[in-house]
């Protein structure tokens, strides 16, 4: 089921590529081929074996529960949300948050979680900004 | 003879305090890279790679740290599989079928130490083979016009479809995968921009190296949450890592026999490490078993381990040579390179030799030095393992993001990244291999140049890629790597979730 999923969405992405990829065209002519047949070449190859995927799929793959899927959310979420907030409240606290969160969410205890969070961000802040001379940002909010 | 001279040049490059100082670190975290279970040698690499570019380094130090990384992952693998009965990392998972039932007899210290040995005899009989296999292979990619080498990829992805996974149909949906992804930016022949949504950022193309990391070492943090269980590992007992002189020479033909398999399993492009111990253990139970093996049997864990090492040095014959790397750590090398503008391929001998030569002797350094860490020394990175994956996993991450964004102080980039991060992990989970992906990437600008550049010298003419004995030569291997494993079935197995392949 889900390899048949994937081989829809990946032949639709083929179509969509392979007719964006017709259109490319230069203004001169330079070589043979142009721009435009290498991708629809490429389209071609993905549909194609995007098809044997739905005719023929693997056995399903071990999917997590929704428990994990909620814990990965939470993953994904908190480093989008780590990149956005990383040049406003700057590397030092913007990390702690990051590491403590990533912490709790692999089964470590509140105490832990806070002990790394602190330490591996102001370690990585001294290593980078003095021992490496790679700049991190300090925040807006601190005047960085 | 030139040779020699040539790799004398390299020592001078590779013993500067600086080149060695960065082998001997690149050694030790290469070694705890193949230890933890989780971080393989593609991402222990990855991770290093944005660090080792906006360090400034110049290119053959920026190499010289990362090929010791690479080796050092190769050494460190075995670690976890013996103690933990957890591979390491993907071309491990041959060393657990011997390594851990003799652990459990008390005897982990001669395993570490026979593993050790046979690592270190794999290592530097693959870069001897290194030494004296890419100079003759440069010399004939020299006769190669942009037919030939268009035809080159063509069987390096032939030889990735046949050799990775278990599905012939996935692996070649993730080379088209990596190849739509390079044709992201201004084409090259007209500079007609093509799938770049009129942003700006992607006019110059889909930069590789947040690509390897988001789709490497994110997709591994995600994969991490699923399977982690929390609380620490138990570590079985160890002693003196120490082999007697009759445990050595009772292991020393299955090293050789290791070694030479997994040389040539590493050298054919996209086949890499897993293969190379793969092929070098199920050889040598063919060879040697009289019932021993699968109980713990010395043999079988020297044979897989210096196969391993040995594919490691064989991966990167093509990619120094030809440009065309041979598994995916050595993929990441080539991304390494190309940030670096330093075009790996016959050219790179020639006027780069700094380069080129730098990291083979480093690596013959590196060697040393990993023997070193890997027997007296072995006991730190056991400590090491019970060292729980909420301390290391955060880390990784952060030391990812850092990297990306010192390249260029992009958050629009960590964005990039962590996308591609989701998109890898639901590709693995479908079983679609990333090295194809990262291998299209790499290779398709210089794939579809290639083409062009080729039909247009022939006005045009399809013949031209049939035309030279040199492309009939390459063609006919295309043909058969491709019906290869039909007849062979030689193909790993499918383990339960091992860090991706080196």
């Amino acid at each position: 089921m889900s390899d048949r999923a994937a081989g829809l969405l990946l032949l639709a992405l083929a179509v969509w590529y392979g007719i964006a990829g017709h259109g490319f065209q230069s203004d001169f002519v330079t070589d043979p081929l142009g721009p435009a047949a290498w991708p629809v070449a490429l389209a071609a190859m993905l549909a194609l074996f995007s098809l044997y995927l739905i005719v023929r799929p693997d056995a399903e793959p071990h999917w997590p529960s929704a428990t994990v899927w909620g814990r990965q959310a939470a993953v994904v979420a908190s480093l989008v949300i780590y990149a956005a907030l990383l040049e406003i409240i700057g590397f030092i606290v913007d990390s702690t948050l990051l590491v403590g969160l990533l912490a709790l969410l692999l089964g470590a205890t509140r105490r832990h979680a806070l002990v790394m969070g602190v330490a591996s961000s102001l370690v990585l802040y001294a290593l980078f900004n003095y021992a490496l001379g790679l700049p991190l940002p300090a925040g807006a909010l601190f005047g960085g | 003879m030139e040779t020699l001279t040539a790799l004398l040049q390299g020592f001078s490059v590779a013993l500067t305090p600086l080149n060695l100082g960065l082998a001997v670190f690149g050694a030790f975290i290469g070694t705890l890279v193949g230890a933890l279970p989780g971080l393989g040698p593609a991402n222990g690499v990855a991770i290093l790679v944005p660090l080792a570019f906006t360090l400034g380094l110049p290119a053959e130090s920026a190499l010289i740290l990362l090929g010791s990384v690479y080796y050092g992952a190769m050494y460190g693998g075995r670690i976890s599989s013996i103690m933990l009965n957890i591979p390491g990392d993907e071309p491990a998972v041959m060393t657990l079928i011997e390594g851990h039932p003799l652990a459990l007899q008390g005897r982990a210290g001669s395993a570490l130490a026979t593993s050790a040995i046979a690592s270190f005899v794999g290592s530097t009989l693959a870069t001897i083979g290194l030494t004296f296999l890419a100079p003759l292979l440069v010399r004939l990619a020299l006769l190669f016009g942009p037919a030939e080498y268009f035809v080159l990829f063509v069987l390096a992805f032939s030889l990735i479809g046949t050799l990775t996974g278990p599905n012939l149909a996935k692996t070649f949906i993730g080379s088209a995968l990596g190849l739509m992804l390079a044709t992201v930016g201004l084409d090259s022949a007209t500079n007609v921009p093509r799938y770049t949504f009129g942003e700006l950022k992607l006019y110059e193309g889909f930069d590789p190296i947040i690509a390897i990391v988001g789709l490497f070492a994110i997709s591994e943090v995600l994969l991490f949450i699923e399977t982690s269980h929390a609380g620490r590992a138990t570590v079985a007992q160890v002693g003196r890592a120490y082999a007697s002189l009759k445990e050595l020479t009772f292991a020393g033909g299955a090293m050789l026999r290791g070694s030479v398999l997994g040389f040539i399993a590493g050298v054919l492009p996209g086949a890499g490490a897993s293969l190379g111990s793969f092929a070098a253990y199920t050889l040598e139970k063919r060879y040697s078993d009289r019932g021993t093996f699968g109980k713990g049997d010395l043999r079988g864990l020297a044979a897989p381990e210096a196969g391993n090492n040995a594919a490691a040095g064989g991966a990167l014959v093509p990619m120094l040579a030809l440009g065309v790397p041979g598994s995916g750590t050595t993929a990441v090398l080539l991304a390494l390179l190309t940030s670096l503008n330093v075009t790996p391929g016959p050219l790179l001998f020639q006027q780069r030799p700094e380069v080129a030569w730098g990291l083979i002797a480093s690596l013959y350094v590196g060697n040393f030095v990993l023997l070193i860490l890997n027997l007296p020394l072995v006991g730190v990175f056991v400590r090491l393992l019970t060292v729980p994956a909420y301390v290391l996993m955060p880390v990784v991450t952060i030391v990812c993001f850092l990297g990306v964004y010192a390249l260029s102080h992009s958050v629009f980039d960590i964005y990039l990244m962590v996308g591609v991060g989701v998109f890898g992990y639901l590709l693995r989970k479908l079983d679609i291999p990333l090295v194809p992906v990262i291998l299209g990437l790499l290779l398709g600008d210089q794939m579809e140049v290639n083409l062009r550049r080729a039909l247009n010298l022939s006005s045009g003419n399809w013949g031209v890629l049939f035309s030279s004995p040199l492309a009939i030569t390459l063609w006919v291997l295309v043909l058969l790597s491709l019906s290869l494993p039909l007849l062979l079935r030689l193909r790993p197995p499918k383990v339960q979730r091992p860090a991706e392949d080196g």
